[in-house]
């Protein structure tokens, strides 16, 4: 009998432990650690709060825009839709409510819908080919979602990450403090909170897990969100005080369909289709 | 320079360089490009005699069908544009803008995709292409050849089958009708097999080395097709790598794609054999006697 017990309790501690190493990858590691890999994620709702964070990977690592959700904490339902296309993002801190019977395919991506949009390397957002699972990112990169119709691009991503470190030679800036907030129920050591509106080169950049709001509330004033510690409820501070005194970033502008590429396709396209056209003349003629 | 067809090996090596090109890129635009190069290729370069009437209509009711059927069987997208009530299996449930237009980019994608593999079959003659394979691969190049010599084979013995009994007052009518034709058209289709085998042995198939009657050269137009398509390759490769976007798709909610003007002149490389001054279909028929 006690062997039996002994058993159950080594077999159940080696399930626990094989749980731990699968959801190792998409756990974050110090944001701040040098080297590791940065990926800012921010999330706009449809009344236009949003949730920024930066999230630390192991260095060198390429996630999975599924696997910074995953690791901010922020609630989210994914469908998959299969090939390449990956899944999608049917849901992100509650928005949109659950339809009765849960996602679906056919419910999952409505009109609004949160759109996946990716910043490479700092520069402007542009709306991600794949689904969230299959998009993927690198150090510098910062995910986008939006809640809305698909044409504009979630707000700036400037300033979400600390600038990467600068060449040796030149004085490093010290790691910011580490807060001495608590770590929210879901203990998430990488995600680091980014109260946009605040001055982040004064030090008050926060180690903490979960959403923070934009709108230049403090961290004590994030309510967390039903049901989700970690997933905090912004909320909004319109004409709030506390403007940053840095100089806003430039906003992101959206990668539009590159009309220089269309012009050049749509004039080739016509060339060949003149070519066409010609050689098919000339045989009519020759024959 | 001489106005000659293109080697047999650099029409081979075009062709995979497209079909490579539209594996790379799933965006409609350049697929759409690489159709209509291919589509000028074939017009300028194929066989006298062939047509492409018939594997236009193919591809055309092929491409049709696909576009009918995504919407269908895909019930994604963010702009409803009709509903098919659940009870339908498989089909049941929204019929999407999204839908229609991922169905249009995939016939896109199949058009150019078979049209990239076209200049094989109407293009070269077949002996051509058997003659471009390397050494070691010519054993099984001729067996595959043979095989798929059957084919028609099979074909013409039905039709005869069908005639033979229509004549003799036909049997059973309807799908069961074709249980009466498989047994002679399989016994047809072995002695076509053996007559087959039996001309390649007198013919000494199999005692040496494969002669040619005609040796194709390969000339500086040929080098520059197989350069140019290399170089279509290597463009689309390098954007991939360097992370532009090649690839697009209309879900959830459809938007232009986004066009690179380097990876359409990429695809615009493979038009070297349509602007360079080579024409006219084989090189051996079109040199004449050596």
């Amino acid at each position: 009998m006690r062997r039996a017990a002994l058993g159950v309790a080594l077999a159940s501690l080696l399930a626990l432990a094989g749980l731990a190493v699968h959801a190792g990858p998409a756990r974050a590691v110090c944001a701040y650690a040098d080297g590791a890999t940065h990926v800012a994620l921010l999330v706009q709702h449809g009344n236009g709060h949003t949730l920024k964070q930066c999230l630390g990977f192991p260095v060198g690592a390429m996630v999975s825009g599924e696997q910074v959700l995953s690791a901010s904490g922020v609630e989210y339902v994914t469908y998959p839709f299969g090939g390449s296309l990956g899944d999608a993002v049917c849901q992100v801190d509650y928005e949109p409510a659950t339809p009765p019977g849960g996602f679906t395919r056919d419910n999952c991506l409505g009109n609004p819908y949160w759109g996946v949009w990716a910043a490479r390397d700092g520069g402007a957002w542009s709306t991600a080919s794949h689904g969230v699972s299959n998009t993927t990112f690198q150090d510098g990169d910062a995910e986008g979602l939006r809640y809305g119709n698909g044409s504009a691009p979630p707000a700036s991503s400037t300033g979400i990450c600390p600038a990467p470190p600068r060449p040796t030679g030149s004085p490093t800036p010290a790691p910011p403090a580490p807060s001495s907030a608590p770590p929210t129920a879901n203990g998430n050591p990488g995600a680091t909170l980014d109260p946009a509106g605040r001055d982040a080169g004064s030090g008050d950049r926060v180690a903490a897990v979960g959403s923070s709001p934009s709108t230049g509330s403090s961290a004590g004033a994030v309510a967390p969100a039903p049901g989700n510690a970690a997933a905090a409820e912004p909320t909004p501070a319109p004409g709030s005080s506390a403007t940053p005194p840095r100089p806003a970033p430039p906003a992101s502008t959206p990668t539009g369909p590159g009309w220089v590429g269309w012009a050049f396709a749509g004039s080739a396209g016509a060339a060949l289709v003149l070519l066409l056209a010609g050689q098919l003349i000339m045989g009519r003629i020759r024959s | 320079m001489t106005r000659r067809g293109l080697h047999p090996r650099t029409v081979a090596a075009w062709s995979a360089a497209a079909i490579a090109v539209i594996i790379l890129a799933n965006n409609p635009v350049y697929r759409a490009l690489v159709a209509l190069v291919a589509l000028n290729l074939l017009v300028a370069q194929r066989r006298p005699g062939t047509s492409l009437r018939t594997i236009i209509g193919f591809l055309s009711v092929f491409a049709l069908f696909t576009m009918a059927y995504n919407p269908l069987i895909s019930h994604g997208g963010a702009h409803q544009l009709a509903r098919l009530p659940e009870f339908l299996p498989g089909i049941g449930g929204a019929v999407t803008l999204e839908s229609i237009v991922f169905g249009a980019a995939a016939a896109v994608g199949f058009l150019a995709a078979a049209l990239a593999v076209t200049p094989l079959a109407l293009v070269l003659d077949p002996t051509e292409l058997l003659e471009a394979m390397p050494v070691a691969m010519h054993g099984t190049a001729t067996a595959l050849s043979a095989a798929l010599n059957l084919v028609p084979t099979i074909g013409r013995s039905f039709r005869r089958v069908r005639e033979a009994e229509s004549l003799r007052g036909g049997g059973r009518r309807g799908p069961l009708s074709l249980l009466d034709v498989v047994v002679p058209v399989a016994l047809t289709t072995i002695e076509s097999s053996i007559t087959l085998a039996e001309a390649m042995e007198a013919r000494g198939y199999g005692s040496g080395p494969r002669t040619h009657f005609r040796d194709a050269s390969f000339e500086l137009a040929d080098c520059a097709v197989i350069a140019a398509a290399l170089g279509a390759v290597l463009v689309l490769l390098a954007a991939r790598l360097a992370g532009t976007p090649l690839d697009w798709y209309p879900f959830p909610t459809v938007a232009l794609p986004t066009v690179s003007p380097v990876a359409v002149a990429g695809c615009l490389l493979l038009a070297a054999p349509v602007l360079l001054p080579v024409a006219g279909p084989a090189r051996a028929r079109a040199a004449g006697p050596a």
